[in-house]
Formats: structure tokens, C-alpha cells, sequence
């Protein structure tokens, strides 16, 4: 397994934190640019710390993934909680008829995939259990 | 004296009724008893972030302010640190000490003692010890043996330790170690050996749990009967009752305390070095002012007993960690085959 992408994206698969352009607000999560993809502004980004709850934007439910998975896997675009920002992940812990537009849902740390004895984590959603 | 100053645990959504184990081997049992099972994505380091992230949000201090991560696991991988991935997922400050502990669910007090004494001598202000574990019992075992699959199950928990915003003072520890062999597993065993059963029963967790509490009750010079909570290792429902009325609780109490809030091995399983604080925390979420707590570890050969008294400032706290009340709510129950699955004892793809 090569571990120097894995060193790179350390911060991003172990902590749940976004950047914010510090001239538009927009929040960036996973991926980490340089421009903002918002108002174009350079450079200009703060960590933040994002909220762990949010409501399913759309999904997909796959039925036909590799091996590793346990299908039918719902896949969505969530709308974080303020201070806002908007993840694309694969659920845990829920069934594809639970899905939904407007679910109500919590990000948790689960992990992504284990390779050569190695486990790799980072984040998921599951339904808002309260 | 430090003492804790928050909390947290993380326990998984699926469980598993020991009525379905049995049935799957042809036997029957009645008992009401079920335990966690892990979803296939969870792992030691997954849900012990899980429990670190409430137990700082119960702490309310910031993260930088903790200088060491005492990481305590039986199923953890053998090599590369755990304890340094707590620390970056909690967001630790680069030269705080992470310790990995291994080989026993005593390791979890062991890790207590390690971080008091960091405090102690100031090197430390806040230290984070955290225990979790997914144990994984040999199939077809008797529901009467520890590390059975009726009763190996999966969870962690997270404490706080400091000096400032205590919610329950450690008052006193001692430990008591003979070396005895009770269960082991090489680098090459899926499931753990477990030496003969009522002689680890009687001599080995019993044995040691009694004396341990027996030496810090004469230490402290105070009856059992003073502690509302008593807490012990749970490896097993019969071994914690009989451990029970050896320490002198009588029969009448006894019945009661096998019900009380921290007595998990029949809701959760045995959950290894993330008993003791799954056990607290349970207690924890409930106690008063001034309730006095006794916790007794256990792993093969020694044992420590620590004694707190809930202090005060724990009303202050309340509703700032996601209580263990939630977990036992919200579950759903997995078939046999699915346990097996799950806990990756059969390959997920045939």
C-alpha cells in the first residue's frame, strides 16, 4: 500500500474539519484547493470545524460495488449543519429504503477500506438516531 | 488528588441475543442476556475516537490541553500506534505522549495510575485514557466460559483526567499482581486460549478481584457498604456475582447491585479494557454529589481497585456527553450468521 497519500490526507480523513474562504464563507470538505470554487479568491482560506449532523441533499443507492461492500450501499450529498458545508459520502448502518431526501443524518468514523492489514478510516453518515 | 473531569463512551448499534448463539449450536438458553456486535466498518480505533470526541465535549476543556493519550486494547493491531491516531483525531498538540497498552483489560487501570502520576508531577495538565476493544469469541464455546462468543463483545470508553472541574475524585488505589495464566493468544490465534475453567474462576479472577478490594478497603478504612457503586471487571454474569458476596455484599443487596446502572455484562457483553469506563460512565450520567464509587479492574493475574467520590461540580456537566442510556435505546439485533460476518470471523464474501 502506497502511505505517502495517506500521510497527506491525515488531517482531512482523521479530523472533521473544512476550510473557509475567508472572503465568501464558502467551506471546502474533503478536497482542499487553493482557489476558492466560490468567488475565485486565492489563498484566503480558516479552518473550521464542521458539525456532524446534516440533512441528505440527493443519493444514489449502489447495488453492484466491489467485494468489500456490503450492497445495496445508499451514497449522498449532504448539507452540513452551520456552519455549513457539503459532504459526499457512503452510509453506514442504513438501508436503502431509509433513504430519502431531507433524511436527517450524523457523520461518523468508520472505517473506509483495510488493505495489506492496514485500516484505513475516515467518514460516513448514517440516520439521526434521537 | 486528580480525579475525572469528563467522560465518554461509544458502544455499536448491532446486537445479538444469546437465545440466537445457542440456537445456532443446537442449545437452549433462557436467558434475557444479548451483547454488541460490531458493524463490519467499526474498528477499536473507530469507536474509541468516537468515545474521546464525548468525552472532551463533556470535559469542555480544549484538546491542546491534553498532554498524553494512554490507549488501552486487547484487539488493536500489534504494531503501529493507536494512541497516535487518538491524538490526531482529537486534535493533541504534536508533543503530547501517546502509550499504546496491550495484553490485558487491566491495562485500562494500569493506564489511570500512568496518567495520576503524570499529573502529579505537573508534566501533564489534562491526560485522555481510553479503552476499546472488539473481542471475538471461539465458536461453539459454552455459554459457562469467559471469552466465549456468547460474551465477547465490542465497545469503548473515554476519560478525562485533571485537577480542575473534577466530577469524582480518585480517593485511593492499590494493586495486586500473582502472574497467573488465565487466557492468552498468540500472533497466529484467531480466538483466545482460555485456561480450565472454574480454577481461573476461583483463583485467578475472584482470587484477585477480592483481595484487591479487600486491601483498599482496609487502606481507606471504610465498609463496602459505604460505596453505592460497586464496579467490576465483567467478564462473565456468574464470576461478578460470586465476586460480589465474597467482597460482602449480602444476599439481599446482592440482587439488586447485579441490576444496577454500570452492570452491563448481560446488555453489552464483556467489552475488555472498555468495561470499567463504559461502567463509570453508565453510573456516571446518574450519581449524586458525594456517592462513593468502587472499581476493581481484572486480567489475567492482577488487578487494581480505585475508589472515587462524585463531587459537586458534576451537575455542571450533565447533558454534555451522550449518555449510555442512548445506546442501550437505540439497537437492532443481527442474526447468528451476520454476528459471524460481521465480526469477521467468516469472510463477507462467499
Amino acid at each position: 500500500m502506497s502511505t505517502p497519500p495517506l500521510y497527506r490526507d491525515l488531517a482531512i480523513n482523521m479530523r472533521f474539519e473544512g476550510l473557509k474562504c475567508k472572503n465568501c464563507g464558502y467551506i471546502a470538505y474533503p478536497e482542499y484547493h487553493r482557489i476558492c470554487l466560490k468567488c475565485g479568491t486565492i489563498d484566503q482560506w480558516e479552518k473550521v470545524k464542521l458539525t456532524p449532523t446534516g440533512t441528505v441533499h440527493t443519493y444514489i443507492v449502489s447495488y453492484y460495488l466491489p467485494a468489500e461492500f456490503e450492497t445495496p450501499l445508499p451514497l449522498a450529498i449532504v448539507d452540513l449543519d452551520p456552519p455549513g458545508g457539503r459532504i459526499y459520502a457512503i452510509s453506514t448502518e442504513t438501508k436503502a429504503e431509509e433513504m430519502k431526501v431531507g433524511l436527517r443524518v450524523e457523520i461518523d468514523f468508520r472505517e473506509i477500506f483495510h488493505k495489506d492489514g492496514l485500516s484505513v478510516p475516515s467518514f460516513k453518515f448514517k440516520p439521526l438516531r434521537e | 488528588m486528580p480525579g475525572i473531569i469528563g467522560y465518554g463512551v461509544y458502544l455499536p448499534y448491532y446486537r445479538i441475543k444469546f437465545s440466537d448463539i445457542a440456537e445456532a449450536w443446537n442449545r437452549k438458553i433462557k436467558l434475557p442476556s444479548e451483547k454488541t456486535v460490531p458493524a463490519p466498518d467499526e474498528t477499536p480505533l473507530t469507536m474509541a475516537r468516537n468515545a474521546v470526541v464525548n468525552a472532551i465535549k463533556h470535559a469542555n476543556i480544549p484538546s491542546e490541553d491534553i498532554g498524553a493519550v494512554y490507549y488501552c486494547s486487547n484487539s488493536s493491531p500489534i504494531e503501529g500506534s493507536s494512541a497516535q491516531d487518538i491524538a490526531i483525531v482529537a486534535s493533541l498538540n504534536s508533543d503530547a505522549s501517546v502509550v499504546d497498552l496491550h495484553s490485558s483489560p487491566r491495562s485500562l487501570t494500569t493506564a489511570i495510575r500512568m496518567c495520576l502520576d503524570a499529573i502529579n508531577v505537573k508534566r501533564i495538565k489534562y491526560g485522555l485514557v481510553v479503552g476499546a476493544d472488539i473481542l471475538v469469541g471461539g465458536l461453539g464455546t459454552s455459554a459457562g466460559d469467559i471469552a466465549s462468543e456468547y460474551v465477547s463483545a465490542a465497545g469503548a470508553g473515554a476519560i478525562i483526567l485533571g485537577t480542575d472541574g473534577i466530577i469524582a475524585d480518585l480517593e485511593e488505589i492499590t494493586s495486586y499482581m500473582t502472574g497467573m495464566k488465565e487466557r492468552w493468544r498468540d500472533l497466529k490465534d484467531q480466538f483466545p486460549h482460555v485456561g480450565d475453567g472454574r480454577f481461573i474462576r476461583d483463583f485467578g479472577y475472584i482470587a484477585h478481584v477480592v483481595k484487591t478490594g479487600k486491601m483498599l478497603l482496609e487502606k481507606i478504612n471504610r465498609p463496602i457498604d459505604e460505596f453505592k457503586h460497586i464496579l467490576l471487571q465483567q467478564p462473565h454474569a456468574q464470576w461478578v456475582q460470586r465476586a460480589l458476596g465474597k467482597l460482602g455484599i449480602s444476599r439481599e443487596a446482592l440482587k439488586a447491585k447485579l441490576t444496577a446502572p454500570g452492570m452491563h455484562i448481560n446488555k453489552f457483553g464483556d467489552l475488555g479494557a472498555a468495561c470499567l469506563p463504559v461502567a463509570l460512565a453508565e453510573v456516571l450520567d446518574k450519581a449524586q454529589p458525594e456517592e462513593k464509587i468502587l472499581t476493581i479492574s481484572y486480567g489475567a493475574g492482577g488487578s487494581d481497585a480505585l475508589s472515587w467520590i462524585v463531587k459537586s461540580s458534576i451537575n455542571n456537566k450533565r447533558d454534555r456527553t451522550t449518555p449510555v442510556e442512548k445506546f442501550l435505546k437505540y439497537k437492532e439485533y443481527v442474526n447468528y450468521t451476520t454476528h459471524l460476518k460481521y465480526n469477521k470471523v467468516i469472510s463477507q464474501f462467499i
